[in-house]
């Protein structure tokens, strides 16, 4: 079979919907007809959680590197909204805020739950230490990892927002998180430019799973790459695993909406459940999230800025989960407000 | 500007393209939706007097580049377990699972060339005029993709 036999068997098997077919139709004779759209941004209301970055947190001596890292801005410039220029097009691209947490606040709600690895695998020279990780009941959290080569890391690339990513002329192809079931993470490595050196690479991987881990489940962080051979194909093909079981879960609040949505937040992230999905007539994906608080304070994620939610994934049985940038006071939240599937706020309170 | 016949046509014959090439970007079938629905209305709407058949499928896919790079992208975008959306579908061998999965798992700029030359069989040329890109950004691109393939694909 040829490459293009190949390519073509499988993408023929990608396809619209006939759904959606009917509904083109039916748009285009209607000339206006329209289902949820991502929008250019438009003005957004300023946020009222104007965040004062630049002091260094000072997180109370148990978890303070971690803490500092998940949950503070580990060096990373905040990014303003921007116009981008690429390959001849032009879009706006979002805002992220960091934020720093208070040091007895993030050890208060999360200092029981965090866990050590402290484990080591390597790949065609390059060593993947897991560090550090924290995890609530529903799978959604962070873990702390170093990846280093005393040649140097020679491959990692900068994709903007402080996300890296491997170069394919360098051996060590990526690191991923999957459970030993087979479930899949969505998530996102952040460097943590603080403590990244020459030949050490410090990063955070946020994480949310695509389904519901079981109890005992465990989680394996994967470390994978290839040697090239002369004809510039891999010659050998290696993966490491790390592996441990969380035992110590972040619990979340559930908070309902009057038509009887629920979601479960924690300090880290929130879960939409997913009758909320079923209900929506053509999907529904937030683009908006407000946790206001009960000084009035709000942590927003919405059109200019909605780069303050580092992750976002649709779970398998429909649910909805998202990763917070920053760490998230659940003893202060007055209500969570985002848009909901009919494009009505949905305002959820406890 | 196109028949309701004609239209209707189009809609049949290319709606897939447009929502391969809109996946291609989005990794998101609710985003391919919506992108391919806003092609498909500016077909609709456009005075383009198309030569043929394949006329009409390059402005397609020009337009449905161009739809995807002007929404309002973050980085941090709801993407979809792209091994379940395999899994859903009659692939006829695992290969063909993991060539999807790798293809997709790929940055944005490598994974839509690589759909357009593999699958629509296009040129470096002419996808280069389709994306609005060097012909040698194409290459360069479409070469470190194969590189990323190399465990799946045979030497052509």
């Amino acid at each position: 079979m040829t490459n293009k036999e190949l390519f073509h068997e499988t993408f023929s098997q990608l396809h619209a919907s006939d759904t959606l077919y009917e509904e083109v139709i039916e748009m285009a004779e209607n000339r206006g007809k329209r289902r949820r759209y991502h929008t250019l941004p438009k003005a957004a209301a300023a946020c009222a959680l104007a965040a004062a970055l630049g002091g260094i947190t000072v997180f109370a001596a148990a978890h303070r590197d971690f803490f500092q890292s998940i949950f503070g801005a580990k060096g990373q410039e905040n990014v303003e909204v921007h116009e981008v220029e690429m390959d001849g097009q032009s879009w706006t691209a979002p805002a992220r805020e960091w934020e720093t947490a208070d040091e007895n606040t993030a050890e208060r709600l999360a200092g029981d739950y965090t866990a050590q690895v402290g484990e080591s695998v390597s790949v065609y020279g390059y060593t993947l230490t897991v560090d550090e990780y924290l995890i609530d009941e529903n799978g959604i959290g962070a873990v702390t990892y170093t990846l280093s080569n005393p040649d140097g890391l020679a491959g990692v690339c900068d994709v903007g927002y402080g996300e890296y990513y491997m170069s394919p002329d360098v051996p060590m192809k990526e690191i991923y998180m999957k459970s030993t079931g087979g479930k899949n993470f969505d998530h996102r490595n952040i460097v943590d430019q603080i403590r990244t050196t020459d030949t050490e690479l410090h990063a955070v991987m946020y994480f949310a799973p695509f389904e519901k881990l079981e109890e005992g489940e465990e989680i394996q962080i994967i470390h994978s790459g290839y040697e090239i051979g002369e004809n510039g194909k891999a010659a050998t093909e290696e993966e490491q695993r790390i592996t441990f079981t969380p035992d110590s879960f972040l619990p979340s609040d559930t908070y309902t909406s009057e038509a009887g949505y629920t979601a479960h937040i924690s300090p880290v992230g929130i879960l939409f459940d997913a009758p909320a999905f079923e209900k929506a007539e053509s999907g529904w994906t937030t683009q908006k999230l407000l946790i206001t608080y009960t000084d009035g304070s709000v942590y927003q994620a919405e059109d200019t800025d909605i780069d303050n939610i580092i992750v976002g994934c649709c779970s398998a049985d429909g649910g909805l989960l998202e990763v917070f940038n920053r760490l998230v006071d659940t003893e202060k939240i007055a209500s969570v407000t985002v848009n909901g599937p009919d494009g009505e706020d949905l305002v959820f309170t406890k | 500007m196109l028949t309701k016949e004609e239209f209707a046509c189009a809609v049949r014959d290319h709606k897939d393209t447009v929502f391969r090439v809109a996946f291609g970007y989005m990794k998101n079938r609710d985003d391919a939706d919506d992108i391919m629905q806003n092609v498909f209305l500016k077909l609709f709407k456009s005075d383009t007097a198309f030569e043929n058949p394949e006329h009409l499928r390059s402005w397609l896919i020009r337009v449905t580049a161009n739809e995807c790079k002007s929404i309002f992208r973050a980085p941090w975008r709801k993407t979809e377990n792209i091994e379940d959306y395999a899994e859903q579908l009659a692939m006829p061998t695992p290969k063909h699972t993991e060539l999807l999965s790798t293809v997709m798992g790929m940055p944005e700029k490598y994974r839509v060339i690589i759909y357009l030359f593999y699958y629509e069989e296009y040129s470096t040329e002419e996808i280069a005029g389709l994306l609005g890109i060097p012909p040698a950004t194409v290459r360069t691109r479409l070469a470190r993709g194969r590189k990323r393939l190399k465990n799946i694909l045979t030497e052509d």
